[in-house]
């Protein structure tokens, strides 16, 4: 199918330019200073279920889901036909950028929240949906990290006791010191009204391990299974019910983004959660699901490493390799682009200069060379 | 006095003594009654009875709620020669102190932390009165149990409703205990303690942790973190580092003779070595007067000491009471409740068995305790 959105220039060529430029085609060709420009084979770097056409992903609807008694999962709508709910423009194939998810336990007196959303509109919808299916309102708020897809809407769950892993305290608590004293939510349709002023409200309890908390007979462990999505993210694990809030650890039809995380260390706790006793599992983006999406999304992370270690050793640019490889069924995920940072990242893991932080400006780099690479006139299409 | 003390090595009676007189100079009550930051000291009068074994007399001190730093307290219950019977009426033995311990209050903008809720009805009730008059009402939001002792743990019911917190282990001892309890038994009438009227109801934490938590009470930094097995199997400490102040619980006891009935002694010097280590100005003992580092390793001291003497009776295949009462504890003789050896020894024959756990086997524990006392008699008869 067609990107949308894609920035063609007039600096864009076509592959087979760019392939007549290095001199030939297929594997290991080179371009005048040493490096290939393509590694592409005949072969597909990732699996893809049909030759020339992939099936679109499915539609989810926003809900709030029972999962168990006193157990709600609350999913933000995506998808090609749904994402319009928050993103009526999708600059990024049926947008799914900071549409999150959410959870919820009901205890004796009030309410777990897992996650507070990215925004007033998203966060005030969740919470009238929560107190209206349980007549209770929220004593507890955690934070699975610190992205503010999953912290811009702490401030409308106060006076909750907001709970994190040490590190997301600290991230969240820069991003506070970073804001200008009075700002307010940019008005955003189906996002805030522009009236919203921005209030301070970091995790108050933090742990570096785990605590378990009690919610009637419900116990709900917060563990840190590992650097990850970033380097303090927390899951919230239901063992009776074995259904694991995994926050950002888990994307499923939406690319996952590695900006501050650690691919590899990802990997590992992929394969933890894999062991733990876990049916339903609540991503951070995207529909509910189980342990064999789990397994999808840690191929998407195995195969995208092992196409940027070929690309890396042959010295080929960040923006040049995640053009170049073909991820397959993954291409139709939500947010394709997002390959570019996870590349980016990699190579970072490769060199062994991998930190938190996140360079943007060698992002937008890398995303200008993978945006010309892909553009339509390039004749590669999706 | 035995000739197997000198025989094995202990210090004289004489030099026991010249040793402790120099401890003496510390204090168990601190300048003015807002003292903040480090702790200054003043010699405390000593009781004008002094014991009749010659031993040196510990300090005595008073019931207070005492401001240790801004919005964080500590509340001491009184002891020694000339307090312990604001407690203990009549007292079987030397300044008793059985059940009468310390907790703490850290106030934050809407709410406030306690760490223990003490033994008894009146002990909390005086306790949350008290803390009214600092807290200004606000609620009292969690209440940490250090770990699972009735005398820390006996009062939370009365500061409902609150989230209770603790280590794993603590939190299950104390819903078996609390699940023993025949509904209806109250605590029974005991001046100072109870008015006959209190239900026995205990609330096992909600929320646990196994390792380390934070709490950010306003500006104030809270770190509860697991120092077990030492006291219990479930020990935690609440670590104040702005301010340097520790809430030791039953890891450290002031004073008062440390008691490992259900712990592990050899673990119980290692945890002492870890908070030794730690950058730490006031220590609030789970018995026992406020003091700082000095005081603090006198627990660690008791157990090093204990430990090499428990070994050589245990190979000579002396019971545990009578290898209590046999050791020479030095200053430690002079400490409140000193029968409490006879209770450690059973735990370091445990250790030496290679049979410790968590359980303690009061069976055992009550004979040694009776073969203590009776030859410790004998021997002063």
């Amino acid at each position: 199918m067609k990107k949308r959105g894609v920035l063609g220039t007039a600096a864009s060529m076509t592959r087979r330019d760019a392939l007549r430029l290095g001199g030939g085609a297929g594997l290991g060709l080179v371009a005048a200073l040493g490096v290939p420009v393509s590694l592409v084979d005949a072969e597909a770097q990732a699996p893809s279920p049909a030759a020339g056409r992939r099936p679109s992903i499915p539609s989810w609807k926003t809900e709030l889901r029972q999962l168990a008694p006193g157990v709600y999962a609350y999913v933000q709508a995506g998808g090609p036909e749904m994402y319009r709910t928050f993103i009526p423009e999708s600059l990024n194939q049926f947008d799914n950028g900071s549409v999150s998810n959410a959870g919820v336990v009901v205890g004796e007196r009030d309410l777990l929240a897992i996650d507070a959303l990215a925004a007033p509109l998203h966060a005030k919808a969740f919470i009238a949906a929560a107190t209206n299916a349980t007549g209770k309102t929220f004593g507890r708020l955690v934070n699975t990290h610190h992205h503010g897809d999953h912290t811009n809407g702490n401030q409308f769950f106060l006076p909750a006791e907001i709970v994190s892993h040490e590190f997301c305290r600290e991230e969240v608590l820069r991003a506070i010191a970073s804001r200008e004293p009075g700002a307010t939510f940019g008005k955003r349709e189906f996002w805030a009204d522009g009236t919203e002023v921005r209030v301070a409200a970091p995790p108050v309890t933090t742990f570096p391990n785990k605590i378990s908390y009690l919610y009637g007979s419900t116990v709900v462990e917060l563990l840190f299974l590992g650097i990850g999505h970033t380097w303090g993210d927390i899951v919230a694990y239901l063992p009776q019910h074995r259904i694991l809030f995994a926050g950002d650890l888990t994307f499923n039809l939406v690319t996952p983004s590695v900006h501050n995380g650690h691919t590899t260390k990802w990997i590992e706790v992929l394969d933890t959660i894999m062991a733990m006793d876990v049916d339903t599992i609540v991503p951070g983006h995207g529909p509910i699901h189980g342990k064999k999406e789990v397994a999808v999304l840690r191929d998407y992370f195995v195969i995208l490493k092992r196409e940027a270690r070929k690309r890396f050793d042959v010295g080929m640019s960040i923006g040049r390799a995640a053009a170049d490889i073909d991820m397959g069924m993954y291409e139709v995920w939500t947010n394709p682009e997002r390959n570019v940072r996870n590349v980016l990242r990699l190579y970072d893991e490769f060199n062994d200069t991998i930190v938190p932080a996140f360079d943007s400006a060698r992002n937008n780099v890398a995303l200008e060379e993978y945006r010309t690479l892909r553009a339509p006139s390039s004749g590669r299409t999706r | 006095m035995s000739d197997a003390r000198h025989s094995t090595g202990l210090l004289s009676r004489r030099e026991a003594i010249g040793r402790a007189a120099g401890g003496l100079g510390v204090l168990a009550s601190f300048l003015g009654h807002e003292a903040i930051g480090a702790v200054e000291g003043e010699p405390v009068e000593q009781s004008g009875a002094a014991s009749s074994m010659g031993l040196p007399t510990i300090p005595s001190w008073r019931t207070e709620l005492r401001a240790l730093a801004p919005n964080v307290y500590a509340y001491v219950q009184a002891g020694g020669p000339d307090g312990y019977r604001e407690f203990i009426k009549e007292s079987r033995l030397q300044y008793d102190n059985l059940s009468v311990s310390n907790a703490g209050l850290i106030v934050g903008p809407n709410s406030a932390l306690v760490f223990d809720a003490l033994g008894a009805p009146l002990h909390a009730k005086t306790f949350i009165a008290a803390a009214k008059e600092v807290t200004g009402g606000k609620p009292f939001d969690r209440v940490v149990h250090s770990h699972h002792h009735g005398d820390h743990t006996n009062g939370t019911q009365f500061f409902m409703p609150a989230e209770v917190v603790s280590h794993d282990f603590c939190r299950k001892t104390v819903a078996a205990a609390a699940a023993n309890i025949k509904p209806g038994t109250k605590f029974a009438k005991r001046e100072a303690w109870a008015d006959g009227t209190e239900d026995r109801i205990l609330v096992p934490a909600s929320t646990t942790f196994s390792d380390r938590q934070t709490y950010y009470y306003g500006d104030t930094v809270v770190e509860l973190f697991f120092v077990g097995p030492a006291h219990t199997y479930g020990d935690v400490v609440a670590y104040l580092p702005q301010h340097r102040i520790l809430f030791g619980g039953d890891v450290v006891f002031h004073y008062v003779t440390p008691a490992v009935q259900s712990g592990h002694p050899s673990r119980w010097i290692q945890a002492m070595d870890r908070l030794l280590a730690m950058n730490i100005d006031v220590v609030v003992p789970g018995h026992g007067p406020l003091g700082t580092k000095k005081e603090m390793a006198e627990t660690r001291e008791y157990f090093a000491i204990q430990g090499p003497e428990a070994r050589k009776r245990f190979d000579a295949g002396m019971s545990p009471g009578r290898a209590a009462a046999d050791i020479d504890m030095g200053k430690f003789e002079g400490w409140t409740n000193p029968d409490r050896a006879a209770w450690n020894l059973c735990r370091w024959y445990e250790e030496f068995k290679g049979t410790i756990t968590p359980e303690n086997d009061q069976r055992v524990q009550r004979e040694a305790v009776e073969e203590y006392l009776a030859l410790r008699a004998a021997r002063r008869g």
